[in-house]
């Protein structure tokens, strides 16, 4: 069992410095996997624990960083083989003394979705082998560190905690511009980390002591629990392995530390006893500076942190809810539409994005889980997950990178504790509505007492009051109109004699009235002057983020309205004049030749009053593709100008099947488009979409990375008579061959096209496709060909 | 270090789209600027290069001290006069990447646009730091090779992975693979440069020895 007790507060930690360097240094001759020598030499490593130990480290590291099993691939022993050796190594050096025996956790080494393609769960595995090696040998705690990716960071910690009793730290590694390789900020790193229940956070390696200072300064702001700092002896050489600072300079450096109250202090790359045994002597009988960091509301991705200290807009468009369109998206798992939903409102002011996937039909967790990945492929705003299946808030918290909100439990006991312990468990915030069994309680007052019941078992639950919102309901005006004011009151209530914050569903409002967007602003701006803190609104209605800007100014939060200011005098200049299609006596011909998209669609609107929908499709929409096609091929017009065609004649499709009843009545037939397995390059593959949509075909993509299963299951399912498969590279166009080999095996009826950089007409056919496609224009001559 | 890459190339980034010379409106040029612009300012440019020794095996070139192997008749020839080569490693960063996937969502011309200078962007990285490695050894007089990277005529994919791991470039640049052998971040560059005692014939036309020039459409001009 572990000799630590999680005390890691109130007191100076040393911990130990370099490995690699000293390893450098014993002229021993290093292996490809350097954790060998953990079996092969472990009289080296011992003595260098050693040092540190005599040096006055309360802490070493072992020498383990990368016994992972990736890594560890090209040497004879296993991972497990390597870390219990390295445990046992350190365990040998610290006998008879105080120190404590950390197992050292480094990156995988490669780089997890949506940057690589390595699975989480599969790096969670990985360190779960390392962990339980690691506490089998007798380790005191865990240290998982280097880390660049917040990501793999998270899959580590839970390794940790799902399979030990062992305290874990985690610490990043930072560029000199303040971010990690992959993007991560400290306080995103600090927020999430400390929500994942870590007993330490902070900095090692990349950067010296000066370099690192105002990292661990910021990163500070944002936790509560201790920091660690770990530096390099200055800033490496990156061409010859050298550092510039010397043990008494990096003492220096290391005392401005002292002033922020960080007080777990060590050395990372570059460092040797010399170096820990001066910390260790001046910190010698000292007590750490306290801190005095306020907790405070945050919610954050990777990249991006927000604090609740004023209104922030919640996009609530992501949500089945009495949208049809957005009902066949997810049936069809159309990503894209979903995402473009998600783009749309972040780009209309949206600081969080609520994200509901349920839909009685559909796998909602398999849902939840890709749509979060995705979301947060593409953008930094921090996610609300909506749901009210445990199992589908599990899935998506535990994929989520960052520190997430989940909407939402309700004052039922047991939903409170069926929810509660997951919300716990991932650091998240959690909303909870003024509702229980009985259903909405009518008066102010007893809503009040269910959010007191549900504020109660949050905190029993370990769940601090910064990180509850409550929902006090929006009722229908038009129905209950006596009871809006309740909500107003309710909230009020639950600010004042609470201290949570509040959020709620605006919309709802006005159902049965005439004229929404009225009563919805004039009752989002009532509920922001009674406290509510995050509205869950549409951001692309101008009425409410305008109301909420007004707000801001008149509330004397938006400081000289310069906010209000800006955005307003934007507005202005937009809303000038601008010339129209009919001004210009432009035809739909010429704005999809010209790839003008707005005029594309005011023509095709204006068409649609007395032209058949179908007659514009064939007369008009698809001779002017082809000719851009054609001209296209003749080197007349290149790929920037085939697209932005393209997309004013999606702009003009999308006016058409708004007249339709069906969404898919223009449909001229489905086309199955994956990037193969293993490889992750699909620009391509995302342009020959965008042609094929354009010329009508309905596109299932199904992604980059693409299991061979999935091609052929997907394929038998739709229907789809055409597959178009890309791979970029030599080592992946092997995987394009086992695709179309098993679309043979099972006998699926569809034609296969390819397309790829490395590809020819002549492999192609070797492999087994029915068409090579050269370019995105290619692809769709062999649409025609095969769908008409 | 921004002011590594100053500029991006317009007329190689044209090339990669594939443009052939006919009429851009102001309204695409714009485009285009903007997004040279854009790319500018994300691009995170790290470097790293390193000078080892060869020895020249029957079937082999081994990268001396170390276990790394280079195969092929393409490298042999390359290296023929040459006792050293540099291995370099050059990435633009993950960035650009986030941005391409988002703008593929509303924006699709802009994102074929940006990936194509990105393309570009690395490799004038790849360039600067060539043009590094070329000071540091024409001050000792010594010349260079032209720049060979895995997957070149007969040199293996998989010596991808063996220059990745020698340079340590995750920990330095934050440049691995996938196990598929894919640079992850894409937009970079690993390759090997030879040096050697006597002047080397760098003028070469990439395009006219690579072995996919018969179906290539985006070629050099001769």
């Amino acid at each position: 069992m572990s000799r630590v007790k999680s005390d890691f507060k109130n007191k100076y930690i040393i911990l130990d410095g370099a490995m690699g360097t000293m390893l450098q240094k014993s002229n021993i001759t290093l292996p490809k996997v350097p954790e060998v020598i953990n079996i092969t030499s472990p009289e080296v490593v011992i003595d260098i624990h050693k040092k540190y130990i005599s040096a006055g480290a309360n802490i070493i590291y072992t020498n383990t960083f990368g016994a992972n099993k990736y890594k560890v691939s090209e040497c004879e022993y296993s991972s497990e083989e390597l870390v219990s050796a390295g445990v046992k190594n350190a365990l040998k050096a610290a006998k008879g003394t105080d120190t404590l025996v950390a197992l050292s956790v480094g990156p995988i080494g490669e780089l997890l979705e949506p940057n690589g393609n390595l699975k989480f769960e599969d790096a969670y595995d990985m360190f779960k082998t390392m962990v339980m090696a690691g506490y089998k040998a007798g380790a005191d705690l865990v240290v998982v560190e280097t880390m660049t990716d917040l990501l793999e960071a998270k899959a580590a910690v839970l390794a940790v905690k799902e399979n030990t009793p062992l305290p874990v730290f985690c610490t990043m590694t930072f560029e000199a511009g303040g971010r990690t390789f992959t993007g991560v900020t400290p306080a995103c790193a600090a927020v999430t980390l400390e929500g994942l229940g870590v007993d330490a956070v902070g900095i090692n390696c990349s950067l010296g002591p000066d370099e690192i200072l105002p990292i661990a300064k910021e990163m500070s702001l944002w936790t509560t629990l201790p920091i660690i700092v770990k530096a390099n002896a200055g800033l490496p050489n990156l061409n010859s392995d050298s550092y510039d600072i010397s043990a008494e300079d990096f003492l220096d450096f290391i005392k401005d530390y002292l002033e922020l109250g960080i007080n777990i202090i060590g050395g990372c790359c570059g460092t040797t006893p010399e170096y820990i045994k001066l910390i260790a002597d001046f910190l010698k009988g000292k007590t750490p500076v306290e801190r005095n960091t306020k907790p405070k509301s945050v919610l954050c991705s990777a990249g991006k942190v927000i604090t609740i200290d004023k209104v922030s807009i919640v996009g609530e468009r992501i949500n089945p809810t009495g949208k049809k369109l957005f009902k066949k998206a997810l049936a069809d798992k159309n990503i894209s539409y979903i995402l473009k939903q998600g783009i749309d409102q972040v780009n209309a002011g949206a600081d969080i994005l609520d994200v509901n996937v349920g839909l009685p039909e559909i796998d909602e967790k398999e849902m939840m889980v890709t749509v979060i990945k995705e979301l947060q492929s593409i953008t930094d705003t921090p996610l609300q997950i909506d749901s009210s299946n445990a199992d589908v808030i599990e899935a998506g918290l535990r994929c989520y990178n960052g520190k997430a909100i989940v909407n939402s439990v309700n004052g039922e006991q047991k939903v409170l504790d069926t929810i509660l312990p997951i919300v716990k468990k991932y650091g998240a915030s959690v909303i909870g509505l003024t509702l229980d069994e009985n259903g909405i309680p009518n008066r102010a007052e007893d809503r009040f007492e269910v959010a007191k019941k549900i504020v109660t078992a949050c905190k029993s639950y370990g769940i601090d009051e910064k990180d509850i919102y409550i929902d006090c309901l929006t009722l229908t005006a038009s129905v209950q109109q006596k009871e809006v004011i309740e909500t107003l009151k309710a909230m009020t209530m639950v600010k004042e004699a609470l201290g949570v914050k509040t959020v709620l569903g605006v919309s709802n409002i006005s159902f049965g009235l005439p004229n929404r967007e009225l009563i919805n602003s004039s009752f989002l701006t009532l509920a922001l002057s009674h406290g509510l803190d995050l509205p869950i609104i549409n951001p692309n209605i101008r009425s409410m983020t305008d109301a909420i800007d007004a707000f801001n100014v008149l509330y004397n939060k938006d400081l000289g309205a310069v906010k209000y200011i800006k955005k307003q005098s934007e507005t202005t200049a937009e809303n000038k004049p601008k010339a129209t299609a009919q001004d210009d006596n432009i035809t739909l011909e010429y704005a999809v030749q010209k790839g003008i998209k707005d005029y594309a669609k005011e023509c095709t609107k204006a068409l649609l009053e007395n032209t058949d929908p179908l007659e514009i499709i064939n007369n008009i929409l698809i001779p002017s593709l082809d000719k851009v096609g054609e001209e296209f091929e003749k080197g007349k017009i290149f790929l920037p100008q085939l697209i932005q065609s393209a997309t004013a004649a999606q702009a003009a499709f999308e006016q058409i099947k708004l007249s339709f009843d069906k969404a898919s009545g223009v449909s001229k037939g489905k086309i199955i488009l994956a990037t193969v397995k293993g490889d992750v390059h699909d620009i391509g593959k995302n342009i020959v979409k965008v042609i094929l949509e354009n010329y009508g075909y309905e596109v299932i993509d199904l992604g980059k990375d693409v299991p061979i299963e999935t091609v052929v299951s997907m394929t038998k399912s739709t229907g789809a008579k055409l597959v178009g498969l890309s791979a970029l590279m030599t080592t992946t166009v092997v995987s394009m061959a086992q695709t179309i080999k098993a679309l043979k095996d099972n006998n699926v009826d569809c034609k296969i096209m390819v397309g790829g950089a490395v590809l020819t007409k002549d492999y192609a056919a070797k492999i087994g496709a029915d068409f090579y496609a050269k370019d995105a224009k290619q692809s769709a001559d062999i649409a025609k060909e095969v769908l008409g | 270090m921004q002011q590594i890459l100053s500029d991006i190339d317009r007329d190689e980034v044209l090339r990669y789209l594939g443009y052939k010379g006919s009429e851009i409106s102001v309204e695409l040029n714009n485009t285009i600027d903007r997004c040279i612009t854009d790319v500018l300012n994300i691009a995170e440019c790290k470097y790293i290069f390193k000078c080892f020794d060869i020895n020249k095996k029957a079937q082999v070139i081994n990268i001396a001290s170390t276990e790394v192997d280079l195969k092929g008749n393409a490298i042999r020839k390359l290296l023929c006069d040459c006792d050293k080569i540099y291995v370099m490693c050059v990435t633009i960063g993950l960035k650009i990447e986030k941005l391409i996937r988002q703008k593929m969502l509303y924006a699709p011309d802009e994102a074929v646009i940006i990936d194509s200078c990105g393309s570009v962007a690395a490799e004038s990285l790849a360039e600067f730091t060539q043009s590094l490695i070329a000071k540091e050894c024409n001050d000792k007089g010594l010349f260079l090779t032209r720049r060979f990277s895995p997957g070149y005529a007969d040199l293996p994919i998989d010596t991808q992975h063996d220059l990745i791991t020698l340079m340590d470039s995750y920990k330095k640049i934050g440049l691995t693979l996938t196990d598929s052998m894919m640079m992850t971040p894409c937009k970079s560059v690993t390759a090997i440069i030879g040096v050697s005692k006597t002047k080397q014939d760098t003028t070469l036309n990439k395009c006219k020895t690579c072995e996919n020039r018969h179906n290539c459409d985006f070629k050099r001009g001769e």
